[in-house]
């Protein structure tokens, strides 16, 4: 155990020696190649951060077959706004406080971010932050799919989402004799 | 209504009606309740699972889920039922408690208000015909618990439960406990609810007679009163005039128990129920000067008693010592003066009181001021208090004389669960 883990060590340096750039490359399910700060990467992403530290960072594009190039460069877009934008006084005293949710505002930034995108865009920035280990961008793609359903009555976010009502007429009766109020529309 | 076209940010790319549809449902079970999680209050959470099969299965399978959400979101307050004095009991004056909303910018919450049947009016249409000839009947609020309301028509000596959120007659109905002992006095019952999931909930009351205590049950499900054993309790002090020496004020619960004051409030009586144990401890000397207290649990839920005392608050926290005998602890005592006068700037002066803590729940007790406490038609301040932070927010006005006030809570539907 004590020599496998030397050599791993040793093997890691090297490789870090070897991959002595302040970038890495990412490649995605259709072949783009996205360049992303490592620095943001790491701290952005686990599984990247992961990959990084285990050298499995592949300089002629590390191979993200799960995520698409549209998600692929939003993600690599918020890792590079990130790496720019210095945290906010709010951002950073923002502890969990009494009534509020334990979930962090997004920043002005970060709305605008997401505010761009298209549903679908989202949803696979959704997928994409997912199977990063992407925790804050997660919250920040998460937070703005929960604020289309906010204020709405079941039949006005089957709109917005374009969902079919699939229940049973039996079901419905039942769910509108006990939640009638869920049903209010203003 | 008129047709809101989704919110689509301008982009090159036109989404067919059919992707539109699969993406949103593509994410999975995991990523869906991630979403679920960040919506504000459990009001959103229950109209955005009731939109398909699919989210409300979500959302009902997943009692982790349910957990999470719980520990982020409290249980929203809707408003208030107020329990005030009104002439005439005979014949009978229709009347339902009223209710206060609270304040919300929340839609949601402001919904489940206006769509909800907080009038109570399903107890007029469901009793015309026990009334006797379409007369309304005459209800007065005992207790709210669980997002339901126990109510008692005195007249009938009827009770019944209802939940204002829903607009089926579930209304369930019973009688009070026979009692054939003329030396026994009865309590008015408490709600206990005692399985969320099942929403199954015990009526429970207090019996006394000179010199010992016994709970009387009522089981919502197999509709039977049952009876504990009668127990032996510390003399009270007597006071010449009442035979009553319990308070029956307050629906005082915690954490599965339920406290009764005795008039001297030297001792206080609580119940386990969910052993119907009855214990009874001493209170503290600090509670002798003090009329209004109540019980309930901070936010981290704790069982503790907010007294009020002129312009001071004080809260006890329950502890047990390693023989696992209770007991109360002073925790703090603070004075309100420099609170009020920030949130009611120059309306108090040395005459003011607080005249009430009608409730503690979720780290919140709800206390009144009153600039002219002894008047029992001038107007009092009701406000909540934040255990934490000990900041006031006031509510609304009412009078003094007000007999109680019940937090109105919205709980988690039975359909959303499994």
């Amino acid at each position: 155990m004590e020599v496998d883990k030397g050599k791993g060590e040793a093997e890691e340096t090297r490789k870090v020696a070897e991959a002595d750039r302040d970038t890495v490359t990412l490649k995605s399910s259709d072949g783009k190649l996205f360049e992303v700060s490592k620095e943001a990467a790491a701290r952005l992403s686990t599984v990247l951060a992961g990959m990084i530290a285990g050298g499995s960072i592949d300089d002629n594009g590390t191979d993200l077959k799960q995520i698409g190039s549209e998600a692929l460069e939003n993600v690599v877009d918020y890792c590079n706004k990130h790496a720019n934008s210095i945290p906010s006084a709010a951002l950073i005293s923002s502890s969990i406080s009494f009534n509020t949710a334990p979930f962090k505002e997004p920043e002005e930034w970060e709305r605008k971010f997401v505010d761009r995108l298209s549903h679908d865009a989202l949803f696979d920035l959704v997928e994409a932050a997912n199977f990063l280990g992407m925790e804050r961008l997660l919250d920040v793609t998460c937070h703005k799919i929960s604020e289309m359903m906010k204020g709405k009555s079941p039949d006005q976010i089957r709109e917005v989402f374009n969902i079919k009502n699939d229940y049973t007429k039996e079901e419905l009766e039942e769910i509108r004799q006990e939640l009638a109020w869920a049903f209010y529309d203003d | 209504m008129p047709h809101v076209a989704p919110r689509k940010p301008a982009t090159d790319e036109p989404a067919s009606d059919a992707a539109a549809e699969t993406r949103i449902s593509s994410l999975g079970d995991d990523l869906l309740l991630e979403v679920f999680l960040r919506l504000p209050s459990l009001a959103t959470l229950v109209r955005a699972a009731l939109t398909c099969r699919a989210w409300r299965g979500a959302v009902a399978s997943s009692p982790a889920f349910r957990r999470r959400f719980r520990a982020v979101h409290p249980p929203p307050l809707l408003g208030f039922f107020v329990e005030a004095p009104h002439d005439g009991h005979s014949p009978n004056v229709p009347a339902s408690p009223p209710f206060v909303p609270t304040c919300t910018r929340d839609r949601d919450l402001a919904a489940a208000v206006r769509g909800g049947d907080c009038f109570l009016t399903s107890l007029h249409g469901g009793l015309q015909g026990s009334g006797g000839g379409g007369e309304l009947s005459c209800w007065d609020i005992v207790d709210c618990s669980g997002g339901y309301v126990l109510l008692v028509n005195a007249d009938e000596e009827l009770f019944t439960v209802v939940n204002p959120l829903t607009r089926c007659n579930e209304t369930a109905s019973f009688d009070l406990c026979t009692n054939p002992d003329d030396s026994v006095v009865q309590l008015h019952p408490r709600l206990v609810c005692v399985d969320e999931d099942r929403i199954s909930f015990l009526a429970v009351l207090l019996a006394h007679d000179e010199s010992r205590v016994q709970a009387r049950f009522f089981s919502l499900d197999t509709r039977e009163w049952s009876m504990g054993p009668w127990v032996k309790v510390p003399e009270p002090v007597r006071s010449a005039d009442h035979s009553n020496w319990i308070r029956d004020q307050g629906s005082m619960q915690a954490n599965g128990f339920l406290y009764w004051v005795y008039d001297d409030r030297r001792h206080m009586v609580s119940l386990d129920t969910a052993t119907m144990e009855i214990s009874v401890f001493e209170l503290p000397q600090c509670l002798l000067e003090s009329y209004v207290k109540n019980v309930g649990e901070t936010k981290g839920g704790a069982t503790c008693i907010v007294y009020a005392e002129m312009l001071n608050v004080g809260v006890l926290m329950h502890t047990r010592d390693d023989d696992g005998v209770g007991g109360w602890v002073q925790d703090r005592a603070v004075t309100m003066a420099t609170e009020l006068e920030r949130v009611l700037p120059g309306k108090f002066d040395e005459h003011s009181q607080m005249v009430g803590v009608w409730a503690v729940q979720d780290g919140y007790a709800y206390v009144a001021t009153s600039a002219d406490p002894f008047n029992m038609n001038a107007l009092c301040w009701f406000m909540s208090l934040c255990l934490e932070t000990m900041k006031l927010e006031k509510l609304f006005r009412m009078p003094n004389n007000v007999f109680d006030v019940h937090p109105y809570i919205m709980r988690w539907p039975r359909l959303l669960n499994s």
